[in-house]
C-alpha cells in the first residue's frame, strides 16, 4: 500500500501542503498530485531540462529532485511568473521574438532565463547561451531563444514591446505573434501527457527483447491477477485489421506470432495506475523462439539469408534513368567515384509520444494525442478497430515536435484507440524517453555509391548512383523516401545522363520512416561532396562550378520534368557570393595552433509535397456573428507554425485583422482533411486551400452586403473587418453585423476551398512530374578543424533559401535555424546505434553553447501558383548544412569525410588518408 | 522506483545512526545521482536519509589563513561562486564550470559528487558486473571507449567526478564520521581501487558519511591548471581531465601534483611526471619529458587507446600554460 508523507512548501508564493508518496520526484508531484503540468517530462534523467523549476530562485531539474527536498522551500513554476492575461516580460519577449515553436521546452527555458536575469540583468549572448545550456530545444536552433532573453532584459527595464501587427490585415510578410505561442509560454498548452479524464486507466506496453523471434506462447494469467489490472490485450484482441502503413499495411499494432525487431509491441496492459500497469507488464510470460536476425544490407540480400518477410527481403526499389550514362561518361574528362554512408537518425523531438483516448457522446472512439497526420491516423485506426471512419475521431493535442516521426504513428495511437474501444473507458498512454528511442521510426541509413563525370569546362555530363538502405522490417515510408532520394540524387544540377537506383531492404534493425527531408539530406550530402571533388580536380571554384551547372527555367530534373519559371537556384548562389568571398578571406587569416580554417558550400533542391501522390488539402472558412473568422483546416501544426501562416493568408485575403482569425486544425470531427504535415507541403497546399476558401467567402460577403447596402459588389471592399465603399473613408458596416443579419435571413457565410496540383506517377524508368514545384537553397559553412584532435567547430552558417514569399518571416527564420541545428547534428554528432543509443545523453543533439552564428537570407521570387507567392520551407533548411560542413572540412584539411557523422575519429582518419 | 521512505537527518550523528540501524538505507544529498541509480534500479534502498537538512553542513568557511573548509552538502554551484575558491583555488572553480548542467550544479553537492558511482554502461544498465557483486568486467572486451587506462583491477570503470582531481591536486582532505567517531584522511586515500570484497571506488564504510572537505593553504607562488577533454563542447563527463598545482622557488619546481581524471577508477596521480619535474626549471624540453612520463605504464584495452594521447596532450597543454606564469 502506498505510504503517504505530508510535506509543506511555498508554491508560486502561496503556502502549500499535501500528502505525497515519498518516493516521488518533485516533477511527478507537481504534475500528478498538484495538477500543474507546465513542467514537462522529456527524459526523466537530467538530460533535457524541460522539467526545470526554480527552488529558492535557482533553476533545478525537477525530475531528479526527490520531493522531500523541497520541504520549507520556495518552488516556482511557470504558472507563478505570469498568466495569459498578464504575462511576464520574458514570456512576452519569447512570443514577440518568435522563440516559441513546439513550446515543449519553453516554460523551462523561460524559468531558467528568469533566474539568470534576476542575478544578471544585462547578460551577454554567451552568458545567456551558457545559462540555458542545460535545456535542450530541438526546434529553434536556440538563436531566437537567446534573442528573446536579451530582448526580455530590456523589456524588464521598461523598454517598449516590438510591434506586433496583430490588428493588421495586410500581415503577409510581417512577423505577427504566433498562434498559441503565449499559451505555451505561460504553461497552459496541453500536450498529450498533460491530459486526463476522470476514471482514466493507464496503459503500458510489453515489448520484444528479441530482434527476430517466433512467439510460441503468451501467458497473461499471472499478470491479469496482479492488483489494479483491468485488461491485457494481445494481437488476438484486435477486431479489425492488425496492420497499418502508408504504402503497405504491413506493420502490426501488436505482434502476431512473430516479432521482427527489438521493441515491437507484444501486449498491452490497462490498469488503474501507471505503476500497476508497469508491474503487470513484468508478469506477462512470453515464450520466444529466437530466429536468426539480419541487420546489414549485404547479408539481407544474400540468397540464403533468413526471410524477414514472406515476399523476400527487398522492400522497394526506385529506378530513375534518363539519357545514357555510358555515353555521358565517355564525354567526361574527369570521373569521381565514391561510396558515402550516413547513419540511422532519431528525430529526438522533445515530447515523448503521449495522449489519451475515450468514447465521446456520439459514441466515437476519440484519440486525443500528438500527431502530424490526424485524418490519415483516423482512417488507419478505423481499419484496425473494424469501425466506420465516422466512428473514429482524432484530436491533435499540442504536439512537441514531430520532424516526420509523428506521421502515421499508429503503433502508438492505435494502442490507445484499441484499449478505449475495448474497455469503453478513458485510457492514457505516455511513453518514456527510452521507449521513444527504442520504438519510434528512424531516419534511413544510406549507403550511396556515386559516380559523376564532368567535362573539363565543368559541365556535369553523367551521374550514376546506387543507394541501399537497411530499413528495418516494415515498409512505413520506404517508397517515398527511396523515390525522393532517387529523384533528387543529382541535386539542383542540369545533368543530361542519369542512372539512379535506390533500394530499401528489410532487416531486423530499427524501422525506418520519414525524417525531415525524406532521404534528401543523405543524397544532398553525397552529391554536394561529389561537386566539390570535381571542382578540385578541375581547378574550378566550387561556387563557379555550381553556377555553371545550375538549373534554370526549362532545365530538366532527373525524372525528365521540365522546370517552369521561376527557378531561383542561381539567385541563392548569387545571394551567398559576397559572404563566400569574405569567408575565403577569413579562412586565410591566422588561426590557433593545429587549427585550420575552411569554407564549404552545399546546395539543394527539394520538391514540395508528397512524391507523385495525392496531396489534396481542404479548408472551410466562416464568418461568425461576433465578427470573427474561423478557419477549419486539418493541417497539423507540430510547432512549425502552419496555424499562423494559414491565419495570415486568411486575414490577408479577406481583409480582416489577423487577431480576428481563429483556426481549428486539430479535430477531425470539425477540420476537413488537409493531409499530413510532411514534405514541406502545408504552406503551399493548405495555404492554397485557405486562399481559395477565403476568396470564395469574400465573394459571398461582398455579394450579401451589396444587396443590403444597395450598391454593386464591385464598389465594396473589406477593410480591417468592415465593409467599406471604395474611395470613401466611411465604414459602411462591421462584418459581425453583416453576419448577424445574414444568419437571420438564413444566408450562410461560409465557403470551402480545396487544392490539389496534378503530379504524375513515375514510369518504370522513374520518368514523370513528381512535384508541382521545387525549392532551392545554398548554405555556406565556415569551420575550424583541429588537425590533432579531429575536432570540428562550426563558426558560422550562412543560408540562402528560395521561399517564394516569406509569409511569416520570424517563423520561417526559426524553421531555418532549427533545420541548420539539425543539419549540424547530422554532419557531426548524431548517430543512432541500436542497443547502445538509449537516451538524449547518448544521442547528441546540439546544445545552446554548440550553435554557430547563423545568417539567413530569403530569396523572395514569388511562385505564381503559391498562396501569396509562397512555397514551403519546413525541410529544405536541414538538407545542405551537412554537405557544406563536410566540404569546409575538406577545404581546411584536404581530408574528405565519406561517412557521417564526421566525428573527430573519422576526421583524423580522413586526414591521415588524404589530408594535407 | 521501489517504494521508500525518507527522514530528514538533524545532525551528522543522527544520519550515521540511521545508516547503522537500517541496513537498506542510503544518504541523499542533492539526489541527482541517487535518483538516477534508483530509476535504473541499480540500487533500491528502503530508507533515504536526507543530509541536506543538517544544520550548517552546507557552509563554506575560509579561516583567513588561506585554507578552506567545505561542508559536504554545499552545492557545486555555491562552491564555484565562492570568492575564496575563485581567488585561491581557481582550478576548482574551472572544474566546476564544466561539470554537469547549470540546473544540476544547483542541486548537486560536493559530498555527493565525490561519492558518485561510475558511469559505466554495464554498471548502469541491466547487466551483472563486478561492482554489483558478480565476477569479471564486461568492459574489458565490450564497450570500453570510456574505460580506464590506469589502475586496472577487477573493474575498468573510471571515477567520473570532476571535483576529485582538482581537490586531490590541492592536497585536500576529508572528514569522515561514523557512529564510532570522526576521522580525517587525505582525499587521495579516500579513493581506492575496487578489488576483492570492496565493490566501491572509495573506502567509505556502510555507516560512514563525508562531513566536510578541507583544502589547505597553498604555497606562495603556487599556480594551477585544470583541463577537461569532453566529447562535446559543454557539460558532459570527461574523456580525460588533468588537474595540476605547482609551486616554484627561484624558478625551480618545488612542489607539484598532477592528477588525472576519468582514466582510472580513482583520481590518478601521475607520479612519474611529477618526479620528472621536481627540482627542475620548467622548460619546453622538460614539458615533453614530463608529458611522456605521465602516460608511462598506461594499459589501454581497446577502444580507449585514444585516452593515452589525450592525457599526454592535456598534461603538455597544462604545463605549457604554466610556463610563463
Ligand atoms: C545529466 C548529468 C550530468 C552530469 N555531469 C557531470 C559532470 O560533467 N561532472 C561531474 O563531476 N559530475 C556530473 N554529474 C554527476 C553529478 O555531479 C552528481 O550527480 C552530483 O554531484 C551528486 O551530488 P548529489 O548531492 O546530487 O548526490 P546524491 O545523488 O544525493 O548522492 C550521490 C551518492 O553519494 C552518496 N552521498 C551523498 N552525500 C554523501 C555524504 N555527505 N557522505 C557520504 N555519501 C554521500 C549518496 O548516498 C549517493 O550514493 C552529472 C549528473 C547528471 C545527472
Ligand atoms: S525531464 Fe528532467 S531533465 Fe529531462
Ligand atoms: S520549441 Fe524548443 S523543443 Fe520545440
Amino acid at each position: 500500500m502506498a505510504y503517504i508523507r505530508k510535506i509543506g512548501f511555498v508554491l508560486n508564493d502561496s503556502p502549500f501542503s499535501l500528502g505525497v508518496e515519498p518516493n516521488k520526484t518533485l516533477l511527478s508531484v507537481l504534475r500528478e498530485d498538484v495538477g500543474l503540468t507546465s513542467a514537462k517530462d522529456g527524459c526523466g534523467h537530467g538530460d533535457c531540462g524541460s522539467c526545470t523549476v526554480l527552488i529558492d530562485g535557482e533553476p533545478v531539474k525537477s525530475c531528479l529532485v526527490q520531493v522531500g527536498k523541497v520541504e520549507g522551500k520556495r518552488v516556482t513554476t511557470i504558472e507563478g511568473i505570469g498568466t495569459l492575461g498578464d504575462p511576464h516580460p520574458i514570456q512576452q519577449a519569447f512570443v514577440d521574438v518568435g522563440a516559441v515553436q513546439c513550446g515543449f521546452c519553453t516554460p523551462a527555458m523561460i524559468l531558467t532565463a528568469k533566474a539568470l536575469l534576476d542575478k544578471n540583468p544585462t547578460p551577454t549572448r554567451d552568458e545567456v547561451a551558457s545559462a540555458i545550456s542545460g535545456n535542450l530545444c530541438r526546434c529553434t536552433g536556440y538563436k531566437k531563444i537567446v534573442d528573446a532573453v536579451l530582448h526580455a532584459a530590456v523589456l524588464v527595464k521598461g523598454a517598449p514591446r516590438k510591434e506586433s501587427h496583430a490588428q493588421d490585415s495586410t500581415v503577409v510578410g510581417k512577423s505577427v505573434p504566433r498562434l498559441g505561442a503565449m499559451e505555451k509560454a505561460v504553461g497552459i498548452a496541453k500536450y498529450g501527457a498533460d491530459l486526463s479524464m476522470p476514471g482514466m486507466l493507464h496503459l503500458k506496453v510489453l515489448r520484444s527483447p528479441h530482434h527476430h523471434a517466433e512467439i510460441a506462447s503468451i501467458d497473461t494469467s499471472e499478470a491479469e491477477k496482479a492488483p489494479g489490472v483491468v485488461a491485457i490485450f494481445t494481437a488476438k484482441d484486435i477486431p479489425g485489421q492488425n496492420g497499418f502503413g502508408i504504402f503497405d499495411k504491413d506493420e502490426p499494432v501488436l505482434a502476431d506470432g512473430k516479432v521482427r525487431r527489438m521493441g515491437e509491441a507484444v501486449a498491452l496492459v490497462a490498469a488503474d495506475t501507471v505503476k500497476a500497469a508497469r508491474r503487470a507488464v513484468g508478469k506477462i510470460r512470453v515464450e520466444y523462439r529466437p530466429l536468426e536476425a539480419v541487420f546489414d544490407v549485404s547479408t539481407a540480400l544474400r540468397e540464403d539469408a533468413p526471410r524477414i518477410r514472406p515476399q523476400g527481403n527487398v522492400c522497394f526499389t526506385r529506378r530513375v534513368v534518363r539519357g545514357d550514362v555510358e555515353k555521358g561518361f565517355a564525354q567526361a574528362d574527369v570521373v569521381v567515384e565514391n561510396t558515402y554512408n550516413t547513419p540511422l537518425g532519431e528525430h529526438a523531438y522533445l515530447e515523448p509520444d503521449a495522449g489519451i483516448a475515450y468514447i465521446d457522446e456520439e459514441d466515437r472512439v476519440v484519440v486525443h494525442a500528438c500527431s502530424q497526420s490526424i485524418h490519415f491516423d483516423t482512417r488507419e485506426i478505423a481499419a484496425i478497430l473494424g469501425l466506420d471512419v465516422a466512428k473514429v475521431r482524432f484530436i491533435q493535442a499540442t504536439t512537441g515536435g514531430g520532424f516526420g516521426g509523428k506521421i502515421v504513428n499508429v503503433g502508438f495511437s492505435g494502442l490507445l484507440a484499441l484499449a478505449a474501444h475495448k474497455l469503453r473507458r478513458p485510457v492514457k498512454l505516455v511513453t518514456t524517453r527510452d521507449e521513444v528511442f527504442l520504438t519510434t521510426v528512424k531516419r534511413h541509413p544510406f549507403e550511396m555509391r556515386y559516380k559523376t563525370g564532368a567535362t573539363k569546362e565543368g559541365k556535369i555530363v553523367a551521374c550514376e548512383v546506387r543507394i541501399l538502405s537497411a530499413k528495418g522490417p516494415y515498409t512505413v515510408y520506404a517508397n517515398g523516401v527511396m523515390t525522393r532520394a532517387a529523384t533528387q540524387a543529382v541535386g539542383p544540377y542540369d545533368c543530361p545522363n542519369v542512372k539512379i537506383e535506390a533500394t530499401a531492404v528489410f532487416t531486423n534493425g530499427p524501422t525506418c520512416g520519414a525524417m525531415r527531408g525524406f532521404g534528401s539530406p543523405q543524397v544532398t550530402f553525397a552529391m554536394e561532396s561529389q561537386m566539390d571533388q570535381i571542382a578540385a580536380r578541375l581547378g574550378i571554384d566550387p561556387l563557379e562550378l555550381r553556377m555553371r551547372n545550375a538549373m534554370a527555367p526549362g532545365s530538366r530534373v532527373a525524372t525528365g520534368q521540365v522546370l517552369q519559371a521561376p527557378v531561383p537556384f542561381r539567385d541563392t548562389l548569387l545571394a551567398v557570393r559576397e559572404h563566400y568571398q569574405e569567408a575565403l578571406a577569413w579562412a586565410q587569416q591566422e588561426s590557433g595552433e593545429h587549427v585550420r580554417r575552411g569554407v564549404g558550400l552545399g546546395s539543394m533542391l527539394f520538391g514540395i509535397g508528397k512524391t507523385s501522390l495525392n496531396n489534396r488539402s481542404q479548408a472551410t472558412i466562416s464568418l461568425l456573428q461576433n465578427g470573427r473568422v474561423l478557419v477549419l483546416c486539418g493541417a497539423s501544426d507540430v510547432g512549425q507554425g502552419s496555424d499562423t501562416v494559414l491565419a495570415q493568408i486568411a486575414a490577408a485575403e479577406l481583409g480582416v485583422p489577423y487577431n480576428s482569425v481563429d483556426i481549428n486544425s486539430t479535430d477531425t470531427a470539425i477540420a476537413p482533411d488537409a493531409d499530413y504535415t510532411c514534405a514541406s507541403r502545408q504552406t503551399y497546399y493548405s495555404g492554397n486551400a485557405v486562399r481559395t476558401a477565403a476568396r470564395a467567402l469574400k465573394e459571398k460577403i461582398l455579394s450579401a452586403s451589396s444587396e443590403l447596402l444597395g450598391r454593386s459588389s464591385e464598389s465594396l471592399i473589406i477593410d480591417r473587418g468592415h465593409i467599406v465603399v471604395k474611395g470613401s473613408a466611411d465604414k459602411a458596416m462591421p462584418l459581425g453585423e453583416l453576419a448577424r443579419i445574414c444568419a437571420k435571413e438564413g444566408i450562410p457565410l461560409a465557403a470551402d476551398g480545396s487544392y490539389e496540383r496534378a503530379t504524375t506517377r513515375l514510369d518504370e524508368n522513374g520518368q514523370g512530374d513528381p512535384y508541382p514545384v521545387y525549392v532551392f537553397g545554398t548554405h555556406l559553412a565556415m569551420v575550424e578543424v583541429n588537425t590533432k584532435s579531429g575536432d570540428v567547430q562550426v563558426k558560422h552558417i550562412v543560408c540562402t533559401h528560395d521561399v517564394g514569399k516569406a509569409v511569416y518571416p520570424v517563423g520561417l527564420e526559426g524553421q531555418i535555424e532549427g533545420g541548420v541545428a539539425m543539419g549540424i547534428g547530422f554532419a557531426l554528432t548524431e548517430e543512432y546505434v541500436p542497443d547502445k543509443t538509449r537516451n538524449l545523453r547518448d544521442y547528441r543533439i546540439l546544445r545552446s553553447t554548440e550553435m554557430p552564428e547563423i545568417t539567413t537570407i530569403f530569396v523572395e521570387i514569388p511562385e505564381p501558383q503559391g498562396p501569396q507567392g509562397a512555397k514551403g520551407a519546413g525541410e529544405s533548411s536541414s538538407l545542405p548544412t551537412a554537405a557544406a560542413i563536410v566540404n569546409a572540412i575538406a577545404n581546411a584539411t584536404g581530408a574528405r569525410v565519406l561517412e557521417l557523422p564526421a566525428t573527430p575519429k573519422r576526421v583524423l582518419l580522413a586526414t591521415r588518408n588524404n589530408g594535407r | 522506483m521501489r517504494a521508500f521512505d525518507y527522514v530528514d537527518a538533524t545532525s551528522v550523528e543522527d544520519a550515521t545512526t540511521f545508516l547503522q540501524d537500517e541496513a537498506d538505507s542510503a544518504l541523499i544529498a542533492g539526489g541527482t545521482e541517487l535518483l538516477v541509480l534508483m530509476k535504473n534500479k541499480v540500487i533500491n534502498p528502503r530508507l533515504l536519509i536526507n543530509v541536506k537538512s543538517i544544520d550548517g553542513l552546507h557552509r563554506i568557511r575560509a579561516d583567513g589563513e588561506g585554507s578552506l573548509t567545505i561542508g559536504s552538502v554545499a552545492t557545486i554551484a555555491e562552491l564555484g561562486s565562492d570568492e575564496v575558491v575563485q581567488r585561491s583555488f581557481p582550478i576548482l572553480a574551472d572544474a566546476i564550470r564544466v561539470a554537469a548542467s547549470p540546473q544540476l550544479r544547483n542541486m548537486a553537492t560536493v559530498g555527493g559528487n565525490l561519492c558518485q558511482k561510475p558511469r559505466c554502461w554495464y554498471y548502469r544498465g541491466s547487466f551483472d558486473c563486478f561492482l554489483k557483486g558478480a565476477r569479471g568486467c564486461h568492459a574489458l572486451n565490450g564497450q570500453n571507449r570510456g574505460s580506464g587506462i590506469f589502475g586496472r583491477s577487477e573493474c575498468y570503470a573510471v571515477n567520473p567526478s570532476d571535483l576529485a582531481p582538482p581537490l586531490v591536486a590541492l592536497g585536500a582532505s576529508v572528514v569522515i564520521q561514523s557512529p564510532q567517531g570522526r576521522k580525517q584522511i587525505s582525499l587521495a586515500d579516500f579513493f581506492t581501487l575496487p578489488r576483492g570484497e570492496l565493490l566501491n571506488q572509495t573506502i567509505l564504510g556502510r555507516d560512514e558519511m563525508v562531513v566536510e572537505v578541507r583544502i589547505p593553504k597553498q604555497p606562495h607562488r603556487s599556480r594551477g591548471v585544470f583541463l577537461k577533454a569532453m566529447e562535446r563542447k559543454t557539460w558532459s563527463f570527461a574523456q580525460a581531465s588533468v588537474a595540476m598545482q605547482l609551486s616554484r622557488s627561484d624558478d625551480r619546481i618545488e612542489d607539484v601534483r598532477i592528477v588525472l581524471g576519468a582514466i582510472a577508477p580513482i583520481p590518478w596521480r601521475a607520479t612519474a611526471a611529477e618526479d620528472a619535474l621536481r627540482a627542475r626549471a620548467l622548460t619546453r624540453q622538460l614539458i615533453e619529458v614530463a608529458s611522456a612520463a605521465a602516460v608511462e605504464g598506461a594499459h589501454p584495452s581497446g577502444d580507449n587507446r585514444y585516452k593515452v594521447t589525450l592525457v599526454r596532450e592535456l598534461v603538455k597543454r597544462g604545463l605549457s600554460a604554466l610556463l610563463n606564469t
